[in-house]
């Protein structure tokens, strides 16, 4: 009963987030579905308190199975749009392509221009007269990132 | 149950410790493949661990709680792997990093200079791909094979749900 409460829970968020990708009221899909998978959370809380109390094991696994579900649902579709190998087996799902097809779309080159264009989308970078430019969201992130590359000690290949 | 969630924590805090004290620092745990394997292993285990005390006394209550242990190790394992592999290999971080060092840059200087990357990135993965049989060379064009249809197919759910409708 607690696990399919709990899937049914997740399931519901991934819906809404389809529901919401659609309607577009936020552009970015991970906070799109941080967005409604939180409200979904909140219920999914109230709904185990009332069923097993606040200090139950069945709310402490409740909420850590659906905290997994949700962390991994984003880890699986931020990879199908960022990953090289998931792009081109969903490409090679509509159409079979020759070596020198693949050659051309997944050049360095279309490659650098799909994510450029995605990071002005996404307010990351700013499409000034001069160039581009980082925004503070962007500038931000830049620095997120070189503390993390410095935690995990990844060598300077940027 | 408070103990077995103590030392579940407790344990979860080494293994994060030990990677960040010691192991960063040496060569093999730049591999992904390592880092990979340090969290399986330990994930193995760990579930083991947290499922037997409810399974050797039949305490359903015990087994719940063991479960949302397994699930915090998994929840732990995913974030952990997540950041290490977008710190390493993040492509639009590069370009928000190139962006950085250069002030201001035109999209044609970022494509020219990010290029390689994208190239480093698609070297080998045909070969990869037709290794793991998701695809394979036929009359001159790459088809996907029957796994890789269901690869493909999971693939394609997940873009429609997140509603993503370019490729690259």
């Amino acid at each position: 009963m607690l696990l399919a409460a709990v899937f049914i829970f997740f399931l519901l968020s991934v819906g809404f987030h389809a529901v919401a990708g659609r309607l577009s009221f936020i552009a970015n899909s991970v906070l799109r579905f941080l967005a409604v998978g939180t409200v979904m959370g909140l219920l999914l809380i109230v709904w185990l308190v009332g069923r097993y109390g606040l200090w139950s094991a069945e709310l402490v696994t409740g909420v850590l199975t659906y905290a997994f579900l949700c962390n991994l649902y984003i880890f699986l579709f931020t990879a199908t749009l960022s990953s090289v190998s998931t792009n081109l087996l969903f490409r090679l799902s509509r159409e079979a392509l020759a070596p020198d097809d693949v050659e051309r779309l997944y050049s360095g080159r279309a490659m650098a221009e799909v994510r450029i264009k995605r990071l002005v989308d996404a307010g990351f970078l700013a499409a000034a007269t001069t160039g581009l430019t980082l925004t503070a969201t962007g500038a931000k992130s830049v620095a997120t990132y070189g503390h993390l590359r410095r935690l995990f000690k990844h060598v300077n290949d940027l | 149950m408070g103990a077995l969630y103590l030392a579940a924590v407790a344990y979860l805090a080494i293994h994060v410790a030990a990677y960040f004290v010691h192991l960063r620092h040496l060569p093999s745990f730049r591999h992904e493949g390592t880092i990979f394997r340090y969290h399986a292993i330990s994930s193995c285990i760990f579930s083991a661990a947290a499922l037997l005390p409810g399974l050797v006394r039949a305490d359903a209550r015990l087994l719940i709680a063991g479960l949302g242990l397994v699930m915090l190790h998994g929840l732990y394992s995913i974030t952990f792997l997540e950041l290490w592999s977008i710190s390493q290999i993040g492509y639009s971080i590069a370009i928000l990093a190139e962006v950085e060092r250069l002030g201001v840059a035109t999209a044609e200087e970022l494509v020219r200079d990010l290029a390689r990357i994208g190239e480093a990135k698609k070297a080998g993965r045909l070969q990869s791909l037709s290794a793991l049989g998701l695809i394979r060379l036929e009359s001159g064009r790459y088809h996907l094979t029957a796994r890789g249809r269901i690869i493909a197919g999971a693939i394609g759910l997940l873009r429609w749900l997140a509603n993503y409708s370019d490729t690259g």
